[in-house]
């Protein structure tokens, strides 16, 4: 009978001291983050999604070579005037459903001072359709955008 | 104890089982004047009918006492290398926690139809390390009792680490 | 009262075996986890796990990849503890082509690992409460680990999978005041363990639950290969830390704390304790970092000589081991991954036998498995 009334006597101790430890942090400021109103500042050194320089970039390779998933594809370009390989790039395709944001092509990256392809601070990226995956950029078209199989959130920065 | 020790104590019982010399390759990376590399333990060859019985006096001798069995493993060397012979060897990595030392044991299988007993008796820690050698290579360990694929689903055809494994396209490709 | 008619035991009531299947999905088994269970009533006749939902054939990927493109997969062996993974694989092919990694690169490592292993036991800390049925302790574990991810995410620029730890040293020096920031947290932490012992650790219905459960004999440990806080919560105590430094361990002041029954309460206490030993290391470390270069000369191309070698370090679920065979080439030639938590979740099969159902999760959850390492 008194083993009955000292387990009351435990457990209701320790449900009280619990019971302190939470009802003092229930003064303490909020910690949480009201996204998408407040947004978190990324740190300088973040990996978001990679984004690519098309004047810059040599062709040589570096990329293509060091991505563990062989996401990236590109084609140097030829001058038409002479009908040889010079160090730009044609298209440059990156498939960002393999990407896994390692840093491993902007750290093979030989351009100085800022590389051809980066990594930026975007992660709020959504896309509808599988495709979009699929970014190229062109250098040869009329166009200066990087072009898409659709339309998608991806802004070029 | 040293490998020189061990080995003369493995040495006075059983006569068939050599131990393994350090490897002298010609070809290596230039940076290293062309030097292989391996741990500095006692690399033993066994074959494969005395493995339980080796097993058994590695667990029990005073002097060598090997009760941890850190891990099993097997390598296929099915590539035609002139250095290397074509087989399946088994590699049993084991530790003692009272002395403090290492050793590896090698077991050469042929490649078809590779038989070993197992030794899960001797060490429990095999029982599912060995499934996972025989689910990744095919090797078949007798008196195992649930010798059956661990990680890949059951009914899956070949093995899947082998050198000549060709995978068949199932309904996961796309 | 007919007390005599309720006592006549049943003698033609039959009790059949039921069959139940702790499901792949269920939200106690830290991922997919199967375990079949046969059960006579409540008690639990035999227990068979069954792996592989998860096993993504890294082996077989490593024999195409460069061995620092392999740094990319092996953080996602143990994803709660990518530190380490990166490092273990990192002292292999280090001790394959013989580098020494310059004094400021392995504090460096140090530091990365035992934050690391901080953020992991907290993990096993919060969700170790849910399992047991307390909801308050997980989100103070995952506000702790908010603190350290932040410290990871500005250090190397991602959350999970780091790729920090490179072969040959780290990836970049630290940004400035990281180190500021970092004693910051550690002042924090420091109180938080009261709280933590506060809300679950000398809570009686926590203890009643976990003591004298699941005990794990020392020499079935030893006999099914056991390693890291689930061997030293069965009173053996070893640490690779301590038997067999690697990365400059030895200069560093710790304790290991030790169990003594083997039993629940006893394995989740070790890492408690661990986590204190941690803040402790990693202080140290931080007042012993030395200037200079931090990582060492490698050649652009790693070709490593022929050989093999086993690299293993004391990752905060075990002992995490890497086998490697190299043939002189670019690519391995065999990488077997020692997983501790395969090994480790071999038992449940002995010490599941004999207790209630409604203890199996409590079980489990000691045990700490990540399944991206029990699968790979």
């Amino acid at each position: 009978m008194l083993n009955y009334f000292k387990t009351i006597y435990k457990v209701g101790k320790s449900l009280i001291q619990g019971m302190l430890v939470t009802w003092k942090s229930f003064w303490q400021p909020s910690i949480t983050v009201q996204f998408p109103d407040e947004k978190l500042i990324t740190p300088e050194r973040f990996r978001g999604a990679l984004t690519f320089d098309k004047e810059t970039c040599t062709a040589c390779n570096l990329c293509v070579k060091a991505c563990p998933t062989a996401c990236i594809s590109l084609e140097p370009a030829v001058d038409p005037a002479t009908k040889k390989r010079i160090a730009k790039v044609s298209w440059y395709q990156i498939d960002f459903g393999k990407c896994n944001y390692c840093r491993l092509c902007e750290e093979a990256c030989p351009t100085k001072p800022i590389k051809s392809v980066r990594h930026t601070h975007q992660y709020e990226w959504g896309m509808l359709e599988r495709k979009e995956m699929f970014v190229k950029w062109e250098r040869m078209s009329p166009s200066t955008e990087p072009s898409t199989s659709g339309s998608t959130n991806m802004k070029p920065i | 104890m040293t490998p020189q020790e061990m080995f003369s104590i493995i040495q006075a019982q059983y006569k068939n089982i050599t131990e393994i010399p350090y490897p002298q390759s010609p070809h290596a990376a230039p940076a290293h004047e062309g030097k292989p590399y391996r741990d500095p333990h006692l690399y033993l060859q066994c074959p494969s009918e005395l493995w339980l019985e080796f097993a058994n006096f590695l667990k029990n001798e005073e002097n060598l006492s090997f009760d941890y069995l850190t891990f099993v493993t097997a390598l296929d060397y099915a590539k035609v290398n002139p250095q290397e012979p074509i087989r399946i060897e088994v590699v049993y990595h084991l530790y003692s926690f009272k002395h403090r030392h290492s050793i590896v044991v090698k077991i050469s299988l042929q490649r078809e139809n590779p038989v070993l007993s197992s030794v899960i008796q001797v060490w429990k820690t095999s029982d599912w390390q060995e499934r996972e050698v025989y689910d990744m290579f095919g090797v078949k360990f007798e008196g195992h009792p649930n010798c059956s694929r661990i990680l890949m689903w059951e009914g899956f055809p070949g093995w899947p680490l082998r050198k000549d494994y060709v995978h068949i396209p199932d309904r996961y490709d796309d | 009262m007919n007390t005599e008619i309720l006592r006549i035991q049943g003698q033609d009531s039959k009790t059949e075996e039921m069959i139940l299947n702790l499901g792949p999905q269920h939200p106690s088994t830290h991922g997919v986890l199967r375990v079949i269970l046969k059960m006579d009533g409540e008690v639990i006749t035999s227990a068979q796990p069954d792996v592989g939902y998860l096993h993504r054939g890294t082996e077989k990927l490593a024999e195409n990849r460069t061995y620092p493109q392999m740094l990319v997969i092996s953080d996602r062996w143990d994803y709660l503890a990518a530190m380490s993974n990166n490092l273990v694989w990192a002292l292999a092919v280090e001790k394959l082509m013989q580098i020494e990694v310059p004094a400021r690169g392995q504090i460096l490592r140090v530091i990365m690992v035992e934050l690391n292993r901080i953020a992991s036991h907290l993990v096993f800390f919060g969700t170790y409460g849910i399992d047991i049925g307390a909801y308050t302790p997980f989100l103070y574990a995952f506000r702790e680990r908010e603190k350290i991810l932040d410290l990871f995410e500005e250090v190397s620029g991602a959350r999970m999978t780091y790729n920090y730890i490179r072969i040959g040293g780290v990836m970049a020096d630290l940004p400035k005041d990281w180190i500021g920031r970092c004693r910051s947290f550690l002042e924090w932490m420091k109180p938080r363990f009261i709280e933590y012992d506060t809300l679950l650790t000398e809570n009686p219905i926590f203890q009643d639950r976990t003591k004298n459960i699941g005990i794990l004999p020392q020499p079935l440990a030893i006999s099914y290969g056991i390693s890291g806080p689930n061997l030293r919560g069965s009173s053996y105590r070893f640490d690779l830390r301590k038997d067999a430094p690697y990365c400059l361990y030895e200069k560093f002041n710790f304790s290991i704390p030790t169990g003594k029954n083997g039993d629940c309460w006893d394995r989740y206490w070790v890492r408690i304790e661990e986590m204190k030993e941690s803040v402790k290391i990693i202080e140290q470390a931080l007042d012993l970092l030395p200037e200079g270069e931090c990582n060492a000369k490698v050649p652009r191309i790693i070709r490593p000589p022929m050989g093999e070698v086993y690299a293993q370090i004391e990752a905060p679920r075990g002992m995490l081991g890497i086998y490697l065979v190299s043939d002189g080439g670019d690519k391995p030639y065999r990488v077997h991954v020692r997983p501790p938590s395969f090994i480790n979740l071999a038992v449940l099969q002995e010490i599941l036998v004999g207790m209630k159902v409604a203890d199996v999760i409590a079980i489990l959850g000691s045990i700490d498995i990540v399944l991206g390492e029990v699968d790979r």
